[in-house]
């Protein structure tokens, strides 16, 4: 299938769709992976004894890692997995086998630090799609709004983010 | 026109405030050089199986001289640049990132960035305003922009 006007019209109709997630805790190793992983090398991710002199309750979360786990729970089985390797869920069935899916940027608000051990849960909403002209054929951009939320419902991060389907 | 880079001591130890931050301060500059493994190990880590991150013949056939490194982990080393900068008295309160460019293991990637603007918030914090790049060295390729605002003590 290709990107067009078809394509466009049937993602289209579902804006204003919002999914909320319950993405389980954000724990200390994972804290402690994604700072290893992005090479950070602040204690302040690995150290407890040092983020609690800090003034945090447990390791800190590098500020973006909420919005870069691509799937928080196990994900389909791997024959289920698409030609790219993504799964279909993660795009709400949006792209077909054969559109290429990239990220086309993302703005991140911090409101308060996640700690290791804080329940998160993701309200995801659908809130434009776009046609474009690019410059190696038509591009859809779908835009989302993300908020990130503990257990108490306070505000941890929100982002808005394209997709670009080519 | 001149600019002051803002002293460096320790990355974990510094309290940046907001009375040492001036218009047009250069934050220090951070290298990446991301490697197969790094891109790997980061996919891991956000359980991300998207080919185009480890699988080189997916990304050959997509017509990429390897595999790309994820607009997350660009955006992670503008995380880094800009909280190494504040030290630890100080928060990251926004990032907008935007990948122009893709970058494949290798690259050198030399992110920088400048004070664009400074106020005092309502909470009695100083925001900083920030523009951000990431510079592939090779070409000078601009990989990614961003802009950032961060929060610092008085």
């Amino acid at each position: 299938m290709a990107v067009d006007q078809t394509l466009f019209e049937s993602i289209h109709t579902r804006i204003g769709t919002q999914r909320t997630h319950q993405l389980g805790e954000v724990t200390g190793v994972l804290i402690r992976r994604y700072a290893r992983a992005i090479g950070e090398t602040d204690p302040i991710h690995y150290d407890t004894a040092y983020a609690r002199r800090q003034g945090y309750a447990d390791v800190v979360a590098p500020a973006n890692l909420v919005t870069a786990v691509s799937v928080w729970d196990e994900g389909p089985p791997t024959e289920d997995l698409r030609e790219d390797g993504t799964p279909a869920a993660a795009l709400e069935d949006l792209a077909p086998d054969g559109v290429r899916v990239m990220g086309g940027g993302e703005d991140m608000e911090f409101h308060r630090p996640i700690t290791a051990g804080t329940t998160v849960e993701e309200r995801s909403t659908m809130t434009d799609v776009e046609l474009r002209a690019g410059r190696s054929g038509p591009v859809i951009v779908v835009s989302y709004r993300h908020e990130f939320t503990d257990a108490a419902g306070r505000l941890l991060v929100t982002t808005t983010r394209k997709l670009l389907l080519r | 026109m001149s600019h002051r880079t803002s002293a460096v001591t320790s990355a974990v130890e510094r309290h940046l405030r907001f009375g040492d931050v001036q218009l047009g301060d250069r934050l220090p500059e951070l290298r990446r050089v991301p490697t197969r493994l790094q891109v790997y190990r980061y996919s891991a880590v956000t359980w991300n199986s998207h080919r185009i991150h480890f699988d080189p013949d997916y990304a050959a056939a997509e017509g990429y001289p390897d595999v790309l490194v994820q607009s997350h982990l660009h955006g992670a080393f503008l995380t880094s640049l800009c909280t190494g900068w504040i030290g630890s008295a100080g928060r990251l309160r926004r990032l907008a990132v935007s990948v122009r460019r893709f970058a494949v293991p290798g690259d050198v990637l030399t992110c920088g960035g400048e004070v664009v603007g400074t106020e005092r918030s309502d909470d009695g914090l100083g925001l900083v305003h920030l523009d951000l790049k990431e510079i592939r060295e090779s070409d000078d390729a601009v990989c990614a922009i961003a802009s950032a605002t961060v929060a610092l003590p008085l």
